[in-house]
């Protein structure tokens, strides 16, 4: 696992929590915190930002409530060459 | 950081920034609204409660809130929000749920880099549990 | 521990996202230096919720509800801030003695020395009856014993009265005439069980919330669960009813009867039950068959009570039939509504006899459960013995053998205890009214605004003839401005003792910080009064624990018997509801109940058993529908009733200290239906002189739609808009009860 991702997550007008959720169950992705109505907040570790990309599409397209996700903070924390 | 990593990270900043785009145009390119830190007027109110003049300045909220169980019980708004003007705290913090709630806030704030606070799953003003997976588990008493 | 570069990562990474949903993005608020948590209960209500108080550098900084308690973690807005009663501005701090006429600051050693040579000169010049102690429902246990043994044994003045004569006398009264003993036989646990509530006279989502919030998760839980609620007004407790009655302020007392004739009429009368556990009673005497009951009910018809109350018969009718459904568990909650009443131990009585009536007794579910407001009005006061006709445990003072009991047990010689009973609390100001009683002693309680009629008594609190002693922890309250001796009191959190709330539990709540500056426990006070006053060998305690192995001893063989309530065990414990009479004993849910109540023989032929009463039965008193003291003519054409709101707690002086509660509903208003305000030609906001034949006070008005015609409310919390300078000071002439909730008024534009 080497990149970490913050992220916004905007959702529907009053599905945040519903949202929220639901990704409990998606591996990697972390809830920080929400707005309780259509914002939530992530931190996101995955292999690569290959599989970051694949998973925030699968997301999206998976979701309908789901309106987009921002980054806010992107790192390779694997730099140091660990 | 190797050449290849940072295009590969670049591509995928900018595939997020496009992936909302069919959806809803709220979500593509826009960069969310700076919110501001939630300032209340500094009311007298000692002659009434927080909900009597909601239930027309924000009606919404104040019926979310009333007909939740916060509502029915009398959990009212100064509760989470504090007081009126230098008081009043916009975002709720998690002090206000432990008081009543603290092994469900416990179950989820000492997990390693667990939830950090309640609305991600709980609506504000109606908190009504979302029925789902719950991550509390089983919540259990003792000592704080 | 170092944190990683991936921990550092994800925190940062955390912050920016929480940044942009607004949110300070600072990580989860951990504390300064640690917190330590201490177990202990909650300073309002007779509900007693357990929690855990937090403090970090010597102070109270948090509270958190105790999970393992019977309020499940759960703590209602007011103990919720609690913290900031502790370091409030008007915290009273230093000794005051008045000395031409101003508060001075004294040393302890002035103020106890001036103390102690007042009370015995009065005592020499006219009597162990010239002096007095009104104490609290609000002090621990410990202390009003000090209190009632240096005053009755040492003293030699059973004038030692408090405040619970103002809330909870007819609920007392009640109990033992029925029943023989004081307190509910049920639980909390009872309501897990009930199917039909019956709520009369209690705003029970305001006043005792957690409570309410039970009732609400069984009403939801429970199949087809019923909740009737009377209460002439529509409070916050009626959004879960299934059945409001609105009547007549003061005529629950026909409907009452209507209720019991109609489970007559509709055979819902368990006779087995009526048979094997059940006197008939009318005045004082308990000589009546059940035909006589049946006869006195034949007028209560509902339409009847109906057009007495100014109801309707067929809620009334619906009422009955609801809790007198065969198979089904009914509970009963009331507080001051029926309590504070010229007739409140009628309609105590009256609740009780549904139950009798019907055997709705002694099951899961099916109890006469009175609530209680203060925290420790039913431990230290009720059960304590600490009222002007008591004796600890049930004993009587007017009963010789009780007072030899308490003799031998106190050590102290025969004849030592006066055989009559003092002045309670209304006759203890009417005392220092007509200079009789030169000397009172008030702990823990303000009845410069509680009193009925308050401006009468303040007159006398504050006349040269009286010598008024307070200890408080606060300063100025409306009692401390009038006293010649302010002793500073601590406060909850720097006290440890015993509180015993409405369900029969007895609590510890461990000392959690310091006194501030000089004040001291109410137990140390009095304990050095005894020592200045020359009783050290009847009060040599040196700490509540010693008084508390004491106190155990005097329960023994009464049928309060909670000498197994070591105070290890109640350290360990999150309450412990009495009889609890040997150390392994789990406590009693139940009482009067065989297998639950221990005071019950295993073998006993009928699943209850009414031990409290010679006959080893309940009695169903014939009370007849009487007016209030005083209501509505001509001149004074409206009811007034007095009350409480969820924000506040009794006379505010803690409640006011809380930032959020100070900006809620702190100031009084007289709440009012729209369609009297649109008579009298006024609309929220504007300002009302309300006048009784005994005062007067300026309120602004507030609309209430759940209101009742005719009826106006004014909460009992605010300082400076005293409701008690309208309300009446008649009693009921059994419990001494005063009548708050009932008397006329007129109301003018102001």
């Amino acid at each position: 696992m080497s990149v970490v991702a913050g992220l916004l997550i905007e959702t529907v007008v009053g599905a945040a929590p519903r949202v929220a959720a639901r990704l409990l169950r998606v591996a990697g992705l972390e809830i920080q915190g929400g707005d309780g109505d259509h914002r939530l907040a992530a931190v996101w570790s995955a292999a690569g930002g290959s599989s970051l990309e694949e998973a925030a599409q699968q997301i999206l397209a998976d979701d309908p409530e789901v309106l987009g996700i921002y980054p806010t903070f992107v790192a390779d924390d694997a730099e140091e060459g660990v | 950081m190797t050449t290849a990593r940072t295009k590969k990270i670049a591509s995928f900043l900018a595939l997020l920034l496009a992936a909302g785009g069919g959806a809803a145009c709220a979500a593509s390119g826009k960069s969310p609204p700076a919110t501001t830190r939630g300032v209340h007027p500094d009311v007298g109110a000692s002659a009434d409660t927080c909900s009597a003049c909601h239930a027309d300045a924000t009606p919404e909220v104040a019926r979310a809130w009333r007909n939740g169980r916060h509502g029915l019980e009398l959990v009212e708004c100064f509760v989470c929000h504090g007081s009126t003007g230098a008081d009043f705290r916009l975002q709720p913090e998690l002090g206000s749920c432990a008081g009543c709630h603290p092994s469900e806030v416990r179950s989820v704030t000492r997990a390693a880099g667990g939830i950090q606070d309640c609305f991600s799953c709980h609506p504000a003003h109606a908190l009504r549990p979302v029925k789902n997976s719950s991550p509390h588990g089983k919540t259990e008493g003792g000592r704080p | 521990m170092t944190v990683s570069r991936r921990d550092f990562l994800k925190t940062t990474a955390a912050a920016s996202a929480l940044a942009a949903l607004g949110s300070p993005g600072r990580a989860l608020a951990s504390p300064a230096g640690p917190m330590t948590w201490t177990k202990s209960v909650c300073r309002y209500c007779g509900t007693g919720c357990g929690l855990y108080v937090g403090v970090q550098d010597g102070k109270v900084k948090a509270v958190q509800g105790d999970r393992d308690n019977h309020n499940a973690g759960f703590l209602c807005l007011k103990g919720f801030l609690l913290p900031q009663i502790m370091a409030a501005p008007d915290r009273h701090l230093h000794p005051l003695v008045r000395t031409n006429g101003k508060l001075v600051r004294a040393s302890w050693d002035e103020a106890m020395g001036l103390v102690a040579s007042r009370f015995k000169e009065a005592i020499e010049k006219h009597g162990p009856d010239a002096v007095g102690f009104y104490g609290s429902g609000q002090g621990l246990t410990e202390e009003t014993y000090v209190a009632n043994k240096l005053f009755k044994a040492g003293l030699r003045t059973n004038n030692v009265d408090g405040n619970p004569r103002l809330c909870m006398a007819s609920a007392t009264a009640g109990y033992v005439s029925t029943y023989g003993k004081d307190e509910p036989m049920g639980c909390y646990e009872d309501i897990d069980h009930a199917d039909v509530f019956l709520i009369v006279g209690s705003n029970t989502a305001e006043a005792h919330p957690i409570l309410f919030r039970r009732i609400v998760q069984r009403k939801e839980k429970g199949k087809g669960v019923k909740v009737i609620v009377l209460d002439p007004r529509r409070t916050p407790t009626s959004r879960i009813a299934d059945l409001h009655i609105s009547f007549t302020p003061g005529t629950d007392l026909a409907i009452l009867n209507a209720m019991a004739n109609v489970l007559l009429g509709d055979g819902l009368a368990d006779e087995a039950f009526v048979k094997g556990h059940v006197a008939f009673g009318e005045g004082a005497e308990a000589n009546k068959a059940f035909e006589d009951y049946k006869r006195f009910l034949a007028e209560y018809t509902p339409a009847h009570a109906a057009q007495v109350a100014g109801c309707n018969p067929e809620d009334i009718v619906k009422a009955a039939r609801w809790f007198g459904e065969k198979g089904r568990a009914a509970m009963s909650m009331w507080t001051m509504g029926l309590n504070q009443r010229t007739k409140g131990v009628w309609a105590n009585n009256l609740v009780h006899n549904l139950h009798l009536l019907t055997g709705k007794i002694g099951l899961p579910g099916s109890t006469p459960l009175s609530l209680t407001g203060q925290p420790n009005a039913c431990g230290g006061v009720r059960d304590g013995g600490a009222l002007s006709h008591l004796l600890p445990y049930g004993r009587l003072v007017a009963n010789e053998k009780h007072r030899e009991e308490m003799e031998k047990l106190w050590g102290v010689a025969k004849g030592t205890l006066a055989p009559k009973p003092g002045l309670s609390a209304m006759d203890l100001f009417r005392g220092m009214e007509e200079g009789k009683l030169k000397c009172l002693y008030v702990m823990c309680t303000n009845p410069g605004q509680s009193l009925p009629n308050v401006d009468r008594y303040r007159k006398a609190m504050a006349s040269e003839s009286s010598f008024l002693v307070v200890a408080e922890a606060y300063h100025p309250t409306r009692t401390s401005e009038l006293a010649d001796v302010v002793l500073p009191a601590a406060l909850w959190a720097e006290k440890e003792g015993v509180y015993g709330c409405t369900e029969r539990r007895y609590q510890l709540l461990a000392k959690a910080v310091e006194p501030p500056a000089e004040a001291r426990t109410d137990f140390e006070i009095l304990c050095e009064l005894a020592r200045r006053l020359g009783h050290e060998k009847l009060i040599p305690f040196q700490k509540p624990e010693e008084a508390w192995a004491e106190i155990l001893t005097l329960s023994k063989g009464t049928p309060y018997d909670f000498s197994g309530m070591t105070r290890e065990r109640l350290r360990d414990s999150h309450g412990l509801l009495w009889p609890l009479p040997a150390h392994g004993h789990p406590g009693t849910k139940r009482r009067y109940v065989r297998g639950e109540d221990p005071l019950v023989p295993a073998a006993h032929p009928q699943r209850v058993l009414f031990y409290g009463r010679p006959d080893k039965r309940a009695v169903i008193w014939l009370r007849p529908h009487k007016p209030p003291e005083e209501v509505p003519d001509a001149a004074y054409p409206m009811y007034f009733t007095t009350g409480r709101v969820m924000e506040h707690w009794h006379t505010g002086t803690m409640t006011r200290n809380c930032r959020e509660l100070r900006q809620a509903n702190s100031e009084a208003v007289a709440e009012m239906h729209p369609a009297d305000a649109a008579r009298l030609g006024v609309k929220s906001g504007d300002l009302v002189r309300i006048s009784s034949r005994r005062g007067h006070e300026k309120f602004q008005v507030r609309l209430a739609e759940g209101g009742r015609p005719g009826l106006v409310f004014v909460h009992m919390h605010d300082d400076q808009r005293m409701c008690n300078r309208i309300t009446i000071d008649a009693v009921d002439p059994v419990s001494r009860q005063p009548e708050f909730k009932i008397c006329a008024i007129k109301v003018e534009k102001a």
